[in-house]
């Protein structure tokens, strides 16, 4: 049997749009759900040749808001997804919620669909921070989401936290930090506010009526979260990711370990075989397309495929592995790509480790310091690569995937 | 045709005042070009011509008319460019014809760049006064009739009322140029005498000389020669232009336009020579021109050092179309193998960089321009310096002397405050001020006034004119001529990047400013350096004297957040983007330093 494969789920509806998020959401769509959880069902059927002879590992639910999407919705396509593939044993199934739309009875029902693990969108413990975010829940809200998340039988339970907002204090931050603890949650991500282009957030920085964060502020914020997360006996996993032992997210695992994801839903991405794909991202053109689809079609949604050049597949490779502090084993690198990693990085990558920002033995991984500048890291690692991979004819013979069986039709 | 009946003439204004929109219409009316052949600008044929909406190169086109007596004229327009740093190529298409109708923009516009001046000193035949103007709202027609007839001389029936724009007057030109423009006066029978006003290359027929035949004619195989150079070559093809070129059997006394030559190299047929009959010489060559003196001289560098080769190729190809650009290999210890280029002006210098850029697919880094300095050093020796970096030790210099040029500052009365400050900031020294308008006709501080100042080249060269349109609300128009070499208290301010000094980064300035200098030039280098992996500290040293520090400190955070929903493409391309970024960096010791960096000097003011 080959590999098991994560799937992730989209879910692009939400009660109000934030204005930082630039993510494929949209709100006032309600009417739709009905006709896209009958959309999600087919496009589930049609990815059967994709699922032949697999397990499913975990399943993802995020948007949007899948945590406002009806349960009965979310059951009848685990159920389905059970029917193409078998779950291996403590399959991940984790979703999405915002306290203001958790209500004990709905995570019951999304427990009793078989969802096994709750990421709240907490964002912030203090309200004024909230409504900066748009965030229509209060910090109570989100103290009685997680109560009812363990009244309803969730054993792992995550909570969403956001920093470095325009004029929010050091204090400010850890004080949001300190809530969260007190609600014994076994997982917590740390996510820096990303100024992203296009967004409300964005325009008003622009016009000068909100102050564009500050990163050196950001960058104390996060090594403070560090700290008193690993005080209160967290673990830091990934570079904003921290799990009490045992709670690492698999799902997110997933993204950053080069396994297969099948994408569903409108705007999903999905990787199999070495091949990143993305589907149409309107709800509406995403419900046409699956319903038009002739039968046969394994993805009837499909908007695009990236084959990245090899240079960017490999770097990819080394900055995605990176993310997971546990980072890689230069043998791993040499499994995958059929070339020693000295040879595919090896002066950048000394050129980091004197910089401070890298470890090189046992384990390729980041330092502390490495982990915020990561992104320069994996810039550093584009560069190197594309001077290096057109000598390295070996690593151009890997990089081309096994043509899938499924391919699109053209 | 009969020279009788041949007129040579271009037009002359301002940059931007609308002389490739007149050339449009005359094409036009003549028919030359028909309305479905139109473009706006026909004669740029360059994207960037068309892009800026400016001329950068002269272009000629034969027009036929018939004019009101009856007789079918032959018209020769050479459209020239506006902007000052191209008085060179002016001068070439003033020496190729008679005559020249003089355009006056009205007031009531701010004139975007009015720098050119009328380049009356020029050789060659007499520029006809034919002036003509064009008229946009609230124009003033009277009053600028009235200022041509005192300023220039004119008088006021001369003047023709036209807009290129609405396409009235059109006619009157037309006629005026038969009738006021003297056809040409060269002999037909006499040997061979062509003037090459422009030249370029085409990859098949050599060398193309655009040529204004004065005395005899060259037809069929008959060898020709250049006198300077004495290369000889067989014409491969006569022509004209139409303005795209169109094969003749050949080309007679008072005719504009091409020979290929074949020549392969285009120093032996250089714009100024003239060529004559290889069997039966001329025995004078026709005056030449002056030859195009540059002004400015930056390095250019690429950015990949990989690239060098190419840029190479690049320049002599470039030079084949710009016979003002100069340039020779040099090297940097920051910046690597490059060219040190000299330019007629700061436009010109950002032309070239674009065209080599957008033409040759280079990335190019230019270091900031300068002036050609002489030096005499203790030992008795006079050298030129055009790169701050060849600067020899203090030590060794007795006298460093620097250009100065005069300049004309033409500006409504209201501002000569403002002008007299800004030109005294520069070192500037005034000469006198002459009222172009009697004061008591207008409403205050409206009457035109001339300025004159004497200041060194270094001073106006960089922002200068920017600072005089900011201060006078785009009012004031500048023309300068370069005058004498004065001596004068001279110093190179270094920069150190990491505790090493950056050649490319050097400036020379006047000794009383190198402290305000040296720390604006450190302030300006720390926005424009981005935080390295490491602390950097930026010093500025005068002689090894440290007069200025700043601190880049070392980059904290760069991580992507979030990778939503195993949307890796998206992460990707913004990785692509910060690549792309690093890529265009040039990398001294272990510090990445962009190319606006070594532009700092010209941003100064910012």
């Amino acid at each position: 049997m080959a590999e098991p494969l994560a799937v992730y789920v989209h879910i692009p509806f939400c009660t109000i749009k934030c204005g930082y998020c630039d993510f494929n959401a949209y709100a006032g769509m309600d009417a739709l759900k009905d006709a896209y959880a009958r959309a999600l069902l087919r496009e589930a059927d049609a990815a059967r040749p994709l699922l032949a002879g697999r397990a499913i590992a975990s399943v993802g639910f995020g948007g949007g808001t899948p945590g406002e999407f009806p349960a009965q919705h979310i059951a009848a396509l685990l159920e389905r997804l059970r029917d193409l593939a078998p779950f291996e044993p403590g399959a991940e199934v984790t979703l999405e919620v915002n306290p203001g739309t958790s209500s004990p009875p709905y995570l019951r029902g999304l427990r009793a669909a078989g969802v096994t693990r709750l990421s709240i969108g907490a964002q912030s413990f203090r309200a004024a921070e909230l409504a900066f975010l748009d965030r229509i829940h209060s910090p109570e809200a989100t103290a009685a989401a997680v109560a009812a998340a363990r009244d309803a039988g969730f054993e792992s339970v995550s909570l969403d936290l956001i920093y470095g907002l325009p004029g929010q204090p050091l204090g400010a931050w850890l004080e949001s930090i300190r809530a969260a603890l007190r609600l014994e949650p076994d997982h917590v991500s740390c996510y820096a506010l990303t100024v992203e282009d296009g967004t409300p957030l964005a325009a008003r920085i622009a016009r000068g009526d909100v102050e564009p964060p500050d990163p050196d502020l950001a960058a104390d914020m996060y090594e403070a979260a560090s700290a008193l997360l690993d005080a209160a006996g967290f673990r830091q996993y990934e570079l904003s990711n921290w799990a009490r032992p045992g709670h690492e997210s698999r799902h997110n695992r997933a993204y950053w370990t080069d396994r297969d994801y099948l994408a569903l839903g409108a705007g999903a991405h999905g990787y199999l075989a070495g091949e990143r794909y993305e589907n149409i991202a309107h709800p509406r053109a995403y419900i046409a397309a699956v319903e038009a689809a002739p039968p046969g079609q394994p993805r009837p949604a499909l908007a695009r495929v990236t084959t990245p050049a090899l240079p960017a597949q490999v770097a990819d490779w080394l900055a995605l592995r990176l993310r997971l502090l546990e980072g890689f084993a230069p043998a791993e690198f040499e499994r995958r790509w059929a070339v020693p990693l000295e040879a595919a990085a090896g002066s950048v990558l000394r050129e980091l480790a004197e910089a401070g920002l890298l470890e090189l033995a046992p384990r390729v991984r980041l330092t502390a310091r490495g982990r915020l500048l990561h992104g320069e890291i994996a810039a550093r690692l584009l560069v190197c690569l594309e001077q290096t991979a057109p000598r390295l004819p070996r690593l151009a013979a890997r990089a081309a995937p096994p043509a899938p069986p499924y391919a699109a039709p053209k | 045709m009969d020279q009788p009946r041949i007129r040579n003439f271009c037009i002359i204004a301002h940059i931007d005042h609308g002389k490739s929109t007149l050339a449009d219409r005359l094409l036009e009316r003549t028919g030359t070009i028909s309305a479905r052949e139109m473009a706006e600008q026909v004669l740029d044929s360059m994207d960037l011509e068309r892009e800026k909406g400016i001329t950068i190169k002269a272009a000629a086109a034969r027009m036929l008319y018939r004019a009101s007596d009856g007789i079918e004229y032959e018209l020769n327009l050479i459209d020239t460019p506006g902007h000052v740093d191209f008085a060179y190529e002016v001068s070439r298409s003033l020496a190729a014809c008679e005559g020249a109708p003089r355009r006056r923009r009205l007031p009531g516009h701010r004139s975007p760049d009015p720098r050119q001046r009328l380049p009356r000193h020029e050789p060659g035949p007499h520029p006809h006064p034919g002036p003509e103007q064009n008229r946009p709202p609230h124009a003033e027609p009277d009053r600028v009739a009235a200022e041509l007839e005192r300023v220039i001389g004119f008088s006021r029936d001369e003047v023709i009322l036209a807009s290129a724009k609405e396409g009235t007057g059109v006619d009157q030109i037309l006629e005026a140029i038969v009738q006021r423009i003297p056809p040409p006066s060269g002999n037909p029978d006499a040997p061979l005498k062509a003037l090459i006003f422009d030249s370029k290359y085409d990859a098949y027929k050599g060398v193309v000389a655009h040529v204004r035949v004065v005395d005899g004619e060259m037809r069929g195989r008959r060898n020709l020669k250049l006198m300077s150079t004495g290369a000889i070559f067989e014409p491969l093809e006569f022509g004209i232009f139409s303005p795209g070129m169109k094969p003749l059997d050949g080309l007679s006394a008072g005719e504009v336009g091409y020979v290929a030559t074949g020549l392969k190299d285009v120093a032996e047929c250089r714009v100024g020579d003239t060529i004559t009959w290889a069997d039966a010489p001329a025995p004078e060559p026709l005056p030449g021109y002056r030859r195009a003196k540059p002004m400015v001289f930056a390095g250019i560098y690429p950015t990949d050092s990989d690239q060098y080769q190419e840029l190479r190729d690049a320049l002599a190809k470039l030079v084949l179309n710009d016979a003002s650009l100069v340039y020779e290999p040099e090297s940097s210890a920051a910046l690597g193998f490059g060219f040190r280029c000299g330019f007629l002006g700061l436009l010109h210098l950002e032309i070239v960089v674009e065209r080599l850029e957008r033409e040759y697919g280079l990335e190019l880094l230019t270091t900031a321009p300068s002036v050609e300095y002489r030096v005499q050093t203790t030992s008795g020796e006079e050298i030129l310096v055009d790169n701050p970096a060849h600067l020899p030790d203090p030590s060794k210099i007795a006298v460093i002397s620097e250009p100065w040029a005069k300049i004309d500052v033409i500006t409504p009365s209201r501002y000569i405050g403002q002008v007299m400050e800004l030109v005294t900031s520069r070192r500037g020294q005034f000469l006198r001020m002459e009222f172009l308008e009697a004061e008591n006709d207008l409403a205050p501080g409206e009457a035109r006034v001339l300025l004159e100042y004497d200041v060194p080249m270094a001073e106006i060269l960089v922002d200068f004119y920017d600072q005089l349109k900011g201060s006078t609300s785009g009012y004031a128009s500048l023309d300068y001529q370069v005058k004498e070499y004065r001596p004068a208290r001279l110093v190179k301010v270094d920069i150190l990047v990491n505790g090493q000094p950056v050649d490319a980064l050097s400036v020379i300035t006047h000794a009383s400013n190198a402290d305000k200098v040296g720390r604006a030039l450190v302030t300006k280098l720390k926005d424009l350096i981005p935080r390295q992996l490491f602390e950097v500290p930026l010093q500025a040293a005068v002689g090894g004297k440290i007069i200025a520090r700043e601190t880049i400190r070392a980059m904290r955070k760069n991580v992507l957040a979030k990778c939503y929903g195993g949307d890796v493409t998206r992460k990707r391309k913004l990785l692509e983007k910060q690549a792309e970024g690093k890529k265009k960096m040039k990398r001294v010791g272990s510090v990445e330093i962009p190319q606006e960096a070594f532009m700092a000097v010209l941003r100064l003011r910012e």
